[in-house]
């Protein structure tokens, strides 16, 4: 009997469904980062809004990275629901606040998918998993340093300002 | 050429070697899958909540929409659960038969 489940479907189950979920954790990341650029926008922070809406940008470039594996892969790619996103903010500094908590979410996920490979022994899953992981250290050390930025500044108007000045210029280089 | 899969007392699955696809054979109507069209109609079979089905005051029954062929399936409580059986055991066997090609791959080509 020919193995067509080997041939055409590279994934086991449970890392499709993982997968899927991830795509659905980037989408969802996107928008949300879409909302923290429009609160920023609308309040005059340009550069923060800027920053936000790159950051939106990379969210869905990751989600499909993730969807174009699992096409390659002969699998189900889910495109996905987007449930609602916080659209409201007390201070730039509680945007920025959030922002790393998201980051930091999201770094949780994709090493729980590294684990799951792992059980699974998917070793070319991990590898593909592997961009991710590094992407997601750059991810949470720019939100990091910008949080820093308002212990270093402050909060009042023209910290706020030098914050502005400096936030398109936080770079990860390691 | 076709070789069974898996079988119960109503339903059984066969795997066309020449064209890669499943034919599943229900009550004397065949219905055919590509993989991925047969993972997703499991998908959809092992999702049902069978629990809320019964306590339910409609029928026990469900409807299922196979896009691939372009079919509906009314299911009963006990056709859905040898739904199961049968999807359930045909992907173990597929799995046992990839475990086997794999190990036979080994010997083969020597590694």
């Amino acid at each position: 009997m020919k193995d067509i489940l080997r041939r055409h479907h590279v994934l086991k189950e449970e890392i499709v469904d993982i997968l899927n979920k991830q795509i659905k954790t980037e989408a969802h990341s996107s928008a949300a980062y879409l909302a923290m650029a429009a609160w920023c926008d609308v309040r005059g922070y340009d550069n923060s809004a800027e920053f936000f809406f790159k950051q939106s940008d990379e969210e869905r470039n990751h989600q499909l990275k993730l969807f174009h594996y699992l096409c390659d892969m002969e699998c189900e790619a889910i495109s996905p629901s987007i449930g609602d996103t916080q659209h409201e903010f007390g201070t730039l500094r509680e945007v920025f606040e959030k922002a790393l908590e998201h980051e930091i979410a999201v770094s949780d996920s994709i090493h729980e998918i590294v684990g799951e490979t792992r059980r699974c022994n998917d070793v070319a899953t991990e590898e593909f998993m592997k961009w991710f992981v590094q992407e997601q250290i750059e991810e949470e050390y720019v939100a990091r340093r910008a949080l820093e930025l308002f212990d270093v500044l402050g909060e009042d108007k023209i910290a706020l300002g030098m914050f502005e000045e400096r936030i398109l210029d936080i770079k990860y280089d390691g | 050429m076709q070789e069974e899969v898996f079988e119960t007392k109503h339903a059984s699955i066969k795997q066309c070697e020449l064209t890669g696809s499943f034919l599943l054979t229900f009550e004397r109507e065949e219905f055919a899958f590509k993989l991925c069209d047969l993972i997703t109609f499991r998908k959809k079979i092992m999702a049902l909540n069978l629990t809320e089905l019964l306590e339910s005051s409609a029928p026990d029954i469900e409807i299922i929409h196979l896009p691939s062929c372009d079919r509906f399936l009314v299911l009963s409580l006990k056709e859905i659960l040898e739904f199961r059986e049968l999807l359930n055991g045909t992907f173990n066997i597929l799995a046992l038969n990839s475990s086997i090609k794999r190990i036979l791959r080994k010997s083969v080509f020597n590694f």
